[in-house]
């Protein structure tokens, strides 16, 4: 084949982009691994794990060079955000589960890399909380709170064997010291308020307000993470600006309307997977909407569909569907929102 | 370091466009040299077209001794421009050589053996042209062949034949990496360029020219500004200064950062009451204006670092890259591509017989250190585009190329012009910005050369669809026709045979047709004598 | 009982008045859109070759619409089975090899000094590309040939030939990327 121009380049490459989104994810895993304990990193590694053997699997089966195209690290990617968004204690083959599917159904099946249209770690974590969803909402105590801080032998029990050598299970973790079961403030707060309590009286709960500091930091870390690739200009603002006034907005008029049914806007904003989602989630461009208006619009629904499942859904936590839903309409959000190209739209002033 | 002085002559550019980059420059590798002339190579190897359009008509033979500057292929088409011997010598050949096409076809081609002698002859008489009409110098440059020198190699008589137009740009943009033959050209024949400006002002007569270039070139701009300052003339000069960023030197991204307009889709920029010039082709036009030569040679930037003296060169068209590549020594350079361009929108050229032709700016011979990632070496492996965006950021005209790759490799091609594929100007920004290293402008290339082939073969199928069409209605009719014709005849016989049977012998029909005599004779007479009336 | 029978007569009835209004639409608001078998025909490449077996490309559109198979068109080749695929909501098939193999474009040349002036691949051009008279020399007006090759059987003295047409860098087609990867492929095992 004959060359074509361009013949210059910038250094960059898609594997440098993906591997330097895996560094910028560190800080919020370190946060996350000191309130949760050793579980996050054992289930990041194995994930990470599965997904490329599963990768590896099915470029083989395509008769592809498995080696050549695992080293973009998607794959990587999709298996360290798997990691990070599954409990610390699930069972290992929940998570083996989770990943394959998401690797084998949700990117390969569709041909890879750049074509999937769904965010495949999302696919993969959805399936699971759907289809395991006690499981997958029994997050553990932040460690600052409980006594019984599961050691590294005891979380590699709990993955492997979903009992510790002592016998104990998930559950025994989950009690703090007043017998209470812990769940996160996302499904505290939803039980509080199937249980008739209203915003003031869940925000001055002890347990609560201790948990949440935990999942204040590990938001925080991401945040730190996501403005890193922000700085490196490996992700653009676009999508994480919206996504966060999508919530801010929604959840704020939310308040505004009812402030003893809803929660507060800084609540939103610090709990759950937000920071993670806006900045690593939905930021995903293969499955995101690619027009700089687009991504704007994008951004700004995930958001507000987070906070209304949260508010109004049956599960706790919504980031997996929100995202899951807009990657749906994405294609649609294109073809409306198509920049002007240089020089359109001017005939009628043509002869000023 | 020169630095830029702003005052009333030079100017900040008030407009700026989209998207863009900022590329390494490379042209300290060849601006700081004086240009230079090379030795006379042994034969040439013109290409009879070398302009956009239709080839003209070869007016000498094989065997024919030509002098420098004579007229060879005369080129009456619209869009024609006419081509001249660059050197003395003879026509050795009119044979297929080949040339820069991407195709690596092969095109006419006159190959000259240069005469060992040159005498430099005028062809033409120097005008001044401050004292002839403006028709007079237009017909000059179209006679002397002159085409846009940028690389479109669009005819300038045709250019400079819009009207009305209010302001003459020179575009000095030169916004590629490696290229500083223009940056040169000012800075050392900054005088003719000005002087070419103002001929070219006076045929569209514009009111006012504008220099507009890059804040790279300080030395150029000073050199520029000066002359400016001594000149007096009704027309107002500017120099507009714009920051630096690739591809500001495009028509259309030149007007917006002079203009602060976009120029409408599907106008030209005479619309505006513009006309963008480049500075080669304005040299050209003093030349062939007041020194009455024909466009027979053009500074070309000779660099990479294949060469060891780097500069820019007055070399005559039809110099083949290998004659060039001898006289620099360069030998180790084998299966690479010469870039014939920039390196962002340039050719690669495998085939070294190649010439030197009229749209030809810079010729870089670079061979990529292993550890260097700035030149591509391999465009066919690449990975999977995972819609970054960073390539419509990039995007100097707003488009989505993300889009444009994903329709093209699928072939889709109504989607890919409802993305605007044919306002692309293939400038590479989007390509060089690609983390996965995607030929983007290539597919670009793909897809416009595939749809304008199916629109061909849709021309084609419809005009012999109307053929048939039209040989199934004669045959038709020739078949209705013939059978009339038939039916006539045997109409004829039957009342032929009927006659026969009522009256064999034919008596009887004798006798009618008597009858029928005398009747007619006495109505004659009746008219004859009318009846008198009462 | 009774309920049974008025929910079925209700549901009957409902079900007669919608295919009536169905059917008195399909009748009132009959959209006249390009008659199929035109759509067909401008799909087809129109070289009249007749290797399809029908005397020119309209009649084979006609065949078509009646319900030949699609694959009998060497010159529209592949791309020309998938269009018609397309239009006609029918699985594309393979090229029939009984009708020919999809060839380059090829164009007719009268190797002038030997042909005798019979006029017979002048009555067989469907396009009307030859010109000439009894006893003159012919020849074919290049840029109207469609490469038909029916000329060629009928000449008496073998004059004709038909040389692939040579690349035009006007209109050179620039060749499509090869993708690495191939990852728009998904590789479907063809069940039969």
């Amino acid at each position: 084949m004959s060359l074509s121009s361009p013949f210059f380049h910038q250094a960059l490459s898609t594997s440098k982009v993906m591997l330097i989104v895996c560094i910028a994810l560190l800080p919020g895993i370190i946060v996350q691994s000191y309130f949760f304990s050793y579980g996050v990193l054992i289930n990041v590694f194995f994930c990470s794990l599965f997904a490329i053997i599963a990768e590896y699997f099915v470029l083989y089966l395509r008769k592809r060079k498995p080696w050549k195209i695992i080293k973009d690290n998607s794959a990587l990617v999709t298996g360290i955000l798997m990691g990070i968004a599954i409990p610390p204690t699930l069972p290992l083959w929940m998570s083996f589960i989770g990943v394959c599917f998401a690797i084998i159904v949700a990117k390969q099946l569709y041909g890879g890399l750049g074509f999937n249209p769904f965010n495949p770690a999302m696919v993969g974590y959805v399936l699971l909380l759907i289809s395991f969803p006690v499981e997958m909402t029994s997050w553990l105590p932040a460690t600052t709170i409980t006594p019984n801080v599961p050691d590294f032998s005891d979380s590699l029990n709990l993955i492997l064997f979903s009992q510790t050598s002592n016998g104990d299970d998930v559950e025994f973790f989950r009690q703090l010291a007043d017998g209470y079961t812990m769940a996160t403030p996302l499904d505290f707060t939803k039980t509080q308020f199937t249980l008739g309590l209203m915003t003031s009286e869940i925000l001055t709960n002890e347990t609560l307000l201790k948990s949440h500091h935990a999942w204040h930091l590990v938001n925080l870390a991401f945040l730190v993470g996501g403005l890193i690739l922000l700085f490196l200009k490996i992700i653009r603002w676009h999508i994480p600006v919206a996504f966060l006034s999508g919530i801010i907005l929604t959840s704020y008029l939310l308040y505004y309307y009812d402030p003893n049914l809803f929660m507060p806007t800084s609540f939103h904003l610090t709990t759950g997977a937000t920071m993670l989602g806006a900045f690593f989630i939905a930021t995903d461009p293969i499955s995101a909407s690619t027009t700089p208006k687009g991504r704007l619009i994008y951004g700004f629904l995930i958001g507000f569909l987070i906070v209304l499942i949260r508010a109004f859904g049956g599960y706790p936590e919504a980031v997996g569907f929100a995202v899951l839903l807009l990657n749906l309409a994405s294609p649609t959000i294109d073809h409306y929102t198509k920049p002007t190209i240089y020089g359109h739209n001017l005939e009628e002033h043509a002869n000023e | 370091m020169t630095t830029i002085e702003y005052n009333h002559i030079v100017k900040k550019a008030q407009g700026r466009f989209n998207g863009g980059i900022h590329p390494t420059e490379c042209k300290t590798l060849s601006n700081q040299q004086a240009i230079q002339s090379l030795p006379l190579p042994n034969f040439l190897i013109l290409p009879v077209q070398q302009n956009i359009g239709q080839p003209g008509e070869i007016i000498c033979q094989v065997g024919d001794e030509v002098s420098q500057g004579q007229l060879l292929v005369d080129n009456t088409e619209v869009f024609g421009a006419n081509i001249h011997a660059p050197l003395a010598g003879k026509i050795i050949a009119i044979d297929q050589y080949p040339t820069n096409h991407p195709s690596g076809l092969p095109q006419t081609c006159l190959k000259i053996k240069t005469a060992k002698q040159q005498v430099s002859t005028e062809l033409f008489s120097p005008i001044n042209w401050q004292q002839v009409e403006p028709q007079q110098l237009l017909e000059r440059i179209k006679l002397a062949g002159i085409v846009g020198l940028g690389g479109a190699a669009f005819p300038t008589h045709v250019k400079l034949a819009a009207q009305p137009i209010n302001t003459l740009i020179v575009n000095a943009m030169e916004c590629e990496p490696y290229i500083t033959c223009d940056d040169r050209l000012l800075q050392e024949q900054s005088q003719q360029v000005i002087q070419g400006a103002l001929i070219s002002a006076k045929i569209v007569n514009a009111k006012e020219i504008i220099f507009a270039t890059e804040d790279n070139k300080p030395d150029a701009i000073k050199q520029l500004s000066q002359c400016i300052k001594q000149i007096k003339s009704e027309v107002t000069i500017k120099i507009i200064v714009a920051p630096t960023k690739y591809p500001s030197g495009g028509e259309k991204q030149t007007i917006e950062l002079v203009t602060g307009k976009q120029l409408p889709k599907g106008k030209l920029p005479a619309s505006m009451g513009l006309l963008v010039q480049n500075v080669a082709t304005l040299f050209a036009v003093y030349q062939a204006v007041n020194k009455g030569m024909p466009l027979t040679s053009r500074l070309v930037t000779l660099t990479g670092n294949q060469i060891k003296t780097p500069g820019n060169y007055w070399i005559p068209f039809g110099t083949t890259i290998e004659s060039i590549m001898q006289h620099f020594d360069i030998s180790d350079f084998t299966n690479q591509p010469v870039v014939m361009g920039g390196p962002l929108m340039g050719q690669p050229i495998f085939n070294y017989q190649a010439p030197v032709t009229k749209a030809t700016n810079c010729l870089i011979f670079n061979i990529a250190a292993t550890d260097e990632k700035m030149w591509l070496t391999q465009s066919t492996q690449h990975q999977p585009c995972i819609r970054c965006g960073e390539c419509d950021k990039a995007c100097p005209v707003d488009l989505l190329p993300q889009q444009l790759f994903w329709f093209s490799q699928s072939d889709q091609w109504d989607n890919l012009e409802n993305q605007g594929l044919f306002d692309c100007i293939e400038c590479g920004a989007c390509a060089y910005v690609c983390p996965s290293e995607i030929p983007l402008v290539h597919y670009y290339r793909y897809g416009k050369s595939s749809i304008k082939t199916i629109q061909r073969n849709h021309e084609k199928s419809e005009k012999a669809k109307k053929r048939f069409e039209f040989r199934e209605m004669r045959l038709a009719r020739a078949k209705e026709e013939r059978a009339l014709k038939h039916k006539k005849a045997a109409e004829a016989r039957k009342k032929a045979a009927q006659d026969k049977k009522a009256d064999p012998t034919g008596k009887q029909t004798a006798i009618n047709e008597a009858l029928a005599r005398v009747k007619a004779k006495k109505s004659a007479q009746n008219s004859t004598n009318p009846q008198p009336k009462e | 009982m009774n309920e049974l029978l008025i929910a079925t007569a209700t549901l009957v009835i409902f079900a007669f008045l919608c295919g009536g209004l169905l059917g008195f639409a399909s009748i009132k608001f009959k959209v006249d859109g390009d008659p199929i078998v035109e759509q067909i025909n401008n799909i087809l490449p129109q070289t009249q070759c007749g290797q399809c077996g029908y005397p020119g490309c309209k009649p084979y559109a006609e065949a078509i619409a009646d319900g030949e198979k699609i694959n009998r068109c060497p010159p529209g080749g592949e791309a020309g089975i998938k269009a018609l695929a397309e239009l006609l909501d029918v699985e594309p098939l393979e090229l029939d090899d009984e009708c020919g193999e999809e060839a380059p474009q090829r164009v007719a040349y009268i190797r002038e000094d030997e042909c005798i002036g019979c006029t017979k691949c002048i009555q067989v051009c469907p396009v009307d590309a030859i010109v000439g008279a009894a006893k003159l020399m012919h020849t074919v007006i290049e840029s109207e040939c469609t490469g038909c090759d029916l000329c060629v059987p009928v000449c008496p003295v073998d004059c004709i030939d038909m040389p692939e047409v040579a690349p035009n860098i006007n209109e050179w087609q620039w060749p499509k990327p090869y993708l690495l990867t191939n990852n728009n492929e998904i590789p479907v095992k063809v069940i039969s």
